[in-house]
């Protein structure tokens, strides 16, 4: 195996699928130390929860001949990847970051491992997550069978979840990009505590088949990478329709920056007091100079905010009904006091008793709320907002314990993440700056099937700004 | 399936106006942060119970928004079904 450069682990896709090309550096050479390195260092964070290198090093062999024989697949071919748990892969364990499920084995790939290895990209392990993807709620960043995600920019924080090895894998080094999944929040939080770039699209763009449910109509998958461009790159491939999920918006994604909006006929939505009030006090500097620094991409800046819908109400009712139903048997069972969270264990056996009345309830508010956000977007192409108020928390502490202080009177955009999600619209987290040693996030929501839009805004902001290359500090 | 959606073609402007702008309280009241236990239950019967309180408060907030909102008639859940 030939010695690489340490700068290797923090390339980007299209570097690293051009050195394969070019034969630099061949596919197996890149899923032998990605592999090794993510079983070596995966374990420090509690990111990993299965290492695939042998799977890995399998396939990378057969690019490695296709690239010989001349036959090209595209932009991820030869570069390796991780995937959250939750996703099944043949004849692998699939434990859904959950002590009950820990021996659970299926016969098939998920839709987006089998689009990836048509792409040529080398699994090398599964990714450790939060419990049942979060289910209902939970109180501890330990509620995970591998343990709490421990944050590369200081392993006392958590890493944010539930795809917490998806945002650890991609922040330290251990793969060039990542398959999370989001409900609500699990593609955000993690992207913003570890300081890197992911997308959540839109409802229904990337097929769930295979992956674990959670809500039907809230569930999505998306990528973590190091940069806007990668996200666009890695989209393009797991996108499109699918008959096996029943959600499938039946729409395929072209990455297409050529063709995108240019940012100066751009209008961003913000609201000043989710930049100047709502931030914790450490983050507050770094959300402002971000917001400049996105006015100076030339887009009018308008002040918006958020329909006002109760929408934390309206997501909790829904995800709590369907993760109870999803989870019956585990609760029927008595296995679901195996779980590791407390909490979790009573969300999901409260959410039995959610009456029908609720359920439809917020179902039908749920669709006012999301014809008002959908006008919204009549008046913005783009809305911007901190992915989180505030930097990563301590790993010990309750997440259900927020402090007391006074809350600004304007709500601003700061509920974009369960309205965004309730509207199924897409979302990219981009980092853009530091509170004291940690990274923190803004978040761009756009109408559905706004991708393009995002990751153009994106990509102009970053290259403007360096936050998305910062290393963690002992990570090569 | 596409344009399904029968509050875009039945709710008018104005009730569409209406649901936006009347819910501020209730809208505020659901985002706060949830309050601050003062200590974690400390049995699983106790979890459960907490859960339940919760699952009410939840309930009790979409009532509210629900009553002002005086959702039509015709606003059917946020499914999406295809035949």
């Amino acid at each position: 195996m030939a010695e690489l450069d340490s700068e290797i682990f923090f390339a980007g896709i299209s570097e690293l699928n051009r050195m394969v090309r070019a034969k630099e550096v061949s596919a197996l050479d890149l899923a032998r130390a990605f592999g090794r390195r993510l079983e070596a260092l995966g374990p420090r964070y509690n990111a990993l929860a299965l290492p695939l290198t042998e799977r890995a090093i399998r396939q990378a062999k057969a690019v490695d001949g296709e690239i010989k024989r001349g036959r090209l697949r595209g932009p991820l071919q030869g570069v390796p990847y991780g995937a959250k748990d939750l996703l099944s892969v043949a004849g692998q364990i699939t434990a859904w970051g959950a002590r009950p499920y820990a021996a659970q084995v299926f016969d098939y790939d998920a839709t987006v491992i089998q689009k990836l290895e048509s792409a040529g990209a080398p699994l090398v392990g599964k990714l450790a997550m939060v419990e049942l993807a979060g289910g209902p709620g939970y109180r501890y960043a330990s509620a995970s069978l591998t343990g709490a995600g421990r944050n590369p920019w200081d392993r006392t924080r958590w890493s944010g979840g539930s795809s917490s090895g998806s945002a650890i894998a991609v922040a330290a080094g251990l793969a060039p990009f990542a398959i999370g999944s989001e409900t609500s929040g699990s593609i955000l939080t993690p992207a913003a505590f570890c300081g890197v770039t992911a997308l959540r699209p839109t409802y229904g763009l990337v097929s769930r088949y295979g992956a674990m449910p959670l809500s039907w109509t809230l569930d999505k998958l998306g990528p973590f990478c190091r940069s806007a461009e990668d996200c666009g790159l890695v989209l393009e491939t797991i996108a499109g329709g699918d008959r096996r999920d029943p959600g499938s918006a039946g729409k395929s994604f072209y990455y297409t920056p050529q063709y995108a909006h240019k940012i100066g006929d751009l209008r961003i939505g913000f609201a000043p007091a989710d930049f100047s009030e709502w931030p914790d006090d450490a983050a507050r500097p770094g959300f402002q100079q971000a917001l400049e620094a996105m006015r100076g991409l030339g887009a009018t800046m308008v002040e918006t905010r958020l329909p006002d819908f109760p929408y934390g109400a309206i997501l909790g009712a829904i995800l709590s009904a369907d993760a109870a139903s999803v989870f019956e048997p585990l609760i029927a069972s008595g296995k679901v006091d195996e779980l590791a969270d407390q909490k979790q264990i009573a969300g999901l056996k409260a959410g039995l008793e959610i009456t029908a009345n609720v359920y439809l309830k917020a179902m039908r508010v749920r669709r006012l709320a999301r014809e008002a956000i959908f006008k919204l977007f009549g008046d913005v192409d783009v809305l911007i907002t901190p992915s989180r108020l505030g930097p990563a928390s301590k790993i010990d502490e309750p997440l259900d314990h927020r402090p007391d202080r006074a809350r600004p009177k304007d709500a601003g955009l700061t509920a974009l993440i369960p309205a965004g999600n309730l509207a199924g619209i897409p979302a990219l987290s981009l980092p853009c700056g530091f509170a004291g040693n940690l990274p923190v996030a803004l978040q761009l929501a756009g109408p559905p099937f706004a991708e393009n839009t995002l990751l153009a805004v994106g990509k102009e902001f970053q290259s403007r700004t360096e936050w998305h290359k910062r290393r963690p500090p002992g990570v090569g | 399936m596409k344009n399904q959606d029968p509050t875009r073609s039945r709710m008018t402007r104005r009730q569409l106006a209406g649901a936006i702008l009347t819910t501020a309280a209730t809208a505020a009241a659901a985002q706060a942060p949830p309050s601050t236990p003062a200590s974690a239950p400390s049995t699983p019967a106790g979890e459960v119970q907490s859960a339940r309180e919760q699952n009410q408060r939840t309930a009790d907030t979409l009532a509210a928004a629900w009553a002002k909102l005086q959702v039509p008639m015709e606003t059917e859940p946020a499914f999406h079904f295809t035949a």
